[in-house]
């Protein structure tokens, strides 16, 4: 079965071709905690082309998830600006963002379609056509059958397969993903990336993907960006050169080991 | 299998019942128990059906239920708006949510003088001692329930563009919605105490009444039957509620 998500879309014009699909300027952000104001992340600039997978990664505390909040339109920046595909994000927009969070989220008292209709419900969507774009969604990613399924009765895989799939609902030119696969186990973990590179290849949308797993970041992405350690700052841009598709195989290989440890002696300096 | 162990747990459960009426009737019965302070099981339980029966108990009845509703049907939506504006109002919350933790503390039934000279001692007294009893845990659990709002849920619901209302009815609804029952029923419970001692406290009708004058005019058998009644009464209304909450929050239990 094909499914052509990008059907709904406007096909994208001379404009949208070279313009970066996400646009960070001179972000810098600060908070007020107990102690005293500290600043979080310092002029953060950043730009993704349409259609790459950009993973973000980075010692903990660094800000990369909220560098991600920020791109979603949830976490105002103290300074500094966010742009999709030429227009300015002032807050969440889930027809041009698409956002995966580490916990699965999933709400409790819904079923596995009706939380990847979730997104379509809310913008008024009628049943009949959110249902039938959430169980071909399902179907995408390995779930049809589990469609009347409660969040309590599926594994924490298949929690975050149902998450992605609600990611894809709204066909969101740009995906942001926050540690999507984080709390699961490490074959769960490979797996996952598997897919989610089997359906990022169909469809080509823009990800960004904040991630603490290094050859995770390896194996998905085109590009790693590093960042520093408080206050986050770009270290480096690592462009991850391996051809695709990308196999299990390749992580055994020198070039991918070499890549790894790059991004892992900047990583170490910070720690 | 399933249908084994379930027939088995009620057999227990029949024999437990059946053990205890036993247990009544052979205690006052072998003089165990002075029959005349304990009247045993086969005098009390046609008492049962004979006041039912009755239309002047029946009204006493009556009037107590009707206390009990009408306490439920203000306290609910009080309880809750309360509970939501404290919840809700960082200012309102912090400056007032003390008072309220303090005064559920306090045994209602030392205020019940201060309910007479408010309001006599008749049916209004009755509804309004009711309601102040079944207050305080119902804007307590309203508070926590809001509180147990998973964070995630709601960031999710803005990260999809829900409106204000979208995210009360989307999410704070369905997630509160089993713990304000439950709070509703532990009010229910707070209520029907209350109601019945401020009744046996002062009052011209109701269930309370009755055992008062039951007890003083040392009729047993009638007190042990209205006993048994008002215990039938007080479960019904728990076990309803209890139900709506299963429902409500099938989604808790894995």
């Amino acid at each position: 079965m094909s499914l052509d998500l990008a059907e709904s879309r406007q096909a994208p014009s001379a404009m949208t071709q070279d313009q970066p699909a996400i646009e960070v300027r001179g972000i810098t952000h600060r908070y007020q905690t107990g102690r005293g104001e500290v600043l979080a992340l310092r002029d953060i600039n950043l730009s993704v082309a349409p259609g790459r997978f950009v993973g973000l990664v980075g010692p903990s505390g660094c800000g990369k998830s909220s560098l991600l909040m920020m791109m979603a339109g949830l976490v105002r920046p103290s300074e500094g600006s966010v742009a999709v595909a030429g227009a300015p994000v002032t807050r969440p927009a889930p027809e041009r963002l698409g956002v995966v969070f580490q916990e699965a989220s999933l709400l409790p008292w819904r079923t596995a379609l009706e939380n990847v209709a979730f997104p379509l419900k809310l913008r008024g969507v009628p049943r009949a056509e959110r249902e039938a774009r959430a169980g071909q969604l399902l179907h995408l990613v390995g779930l049809k059958g589990f469609e009347h399924r409660h969040p309590h009765e599926l594994s924490g895989g298949m929690k975050q397969r149902v998450a992605i799939a609600r990611g894809f609902c709204q066909d969101p030119p740009v995906l942001l993903m926050d540690e999507p696969f984080a709390a699961l186990d490490e074959q769960t973990r490979m797996t996952l990336g598997d897919e989610l590179l089997r359906i990022w290849d169909r469809h080509r949308k823009t990800v960004v993907f904040v991630t603490h797993g290094l050859t995770e970041a390896v194996y998905l992405c085109d590009e790693v960006v590093v960042l520093s350690g408080r206050p986050g700052e770009v270290l480096a841009r690592i462009e991850i050169d391996l051809p695709r598709p990308r196999t299990w195989e390749m992580m055994a290989t020198e070039h991918f080991g070499r890549l790894r440890e790059q991004i892992w002696s900047l990583i170490r300096r910070q720690a | 299998m399933r249908a084994a162990r379930d027939r088995r747990v009620l057999l227990a459960q029949a024999s437990a019942v059946l053990g205890f009426f036993l247990l009544w009737e052979g205690a006052s019965r072998l003089g165990l128990a002075d029959p005349r302070l304990l009247p045993p099981p086969t005098l009390v339980l046609p008492k049962v059906a004979e006041l039912l029966a009755d239309a002047g108990f029946r009204r006493h009845l009556w009037v107590t239920v009707r206390e009990l509703l009408l306490a439920g049907v203000i306290a609910a939506p009080l309880g809750v708006g309360i509970g939501l504006a404290l919840a809700e109002s960082p200012y309102l919350g912090r400056a007032f949510k003390p008072f309220f933790h303090f005064v559920a503390a306090v045994p209602k039934s030392v205020f019940l003088p201060v309910f007479i000279l408010l309001f006599g001692i008749g049916f209004g007294q009755k509804v309004a001692f009711g309601v102040f009893q079944a207050l305080f845990v119902l804007v307590i659990a309203t508070a926590a329930a809001v509180a147990a709002v998973p964070d995630e849920l709601l960031r999710l619901a803005r990260a999809n563009g829900a409106t204000r209302w979208q995210i009360w009815t989307e999410i704070h609804w369905n997630a509160m919605l089993p713990l304000i029952l439950e709070g509703l029923r532990l009010g229910m419970i707070f209520n029907i105490a209350g109601v019945i001692f401020a009744e046996m406290y002062v009052s011209r009708a109701g269930l309370g009444q009755r055992f008062s004058t039951w007890g003083e005019s040392f009729r047993m058998p009638e007190l042990f039957a209205g006993v048994l009644i008002a215990a039938a009464l007080s479960i019904i209304v728990n076990e309803t509620l209890r139900a709506l909450e299963r429902r409500a929050g099938a989604w808790r239990t894995p």
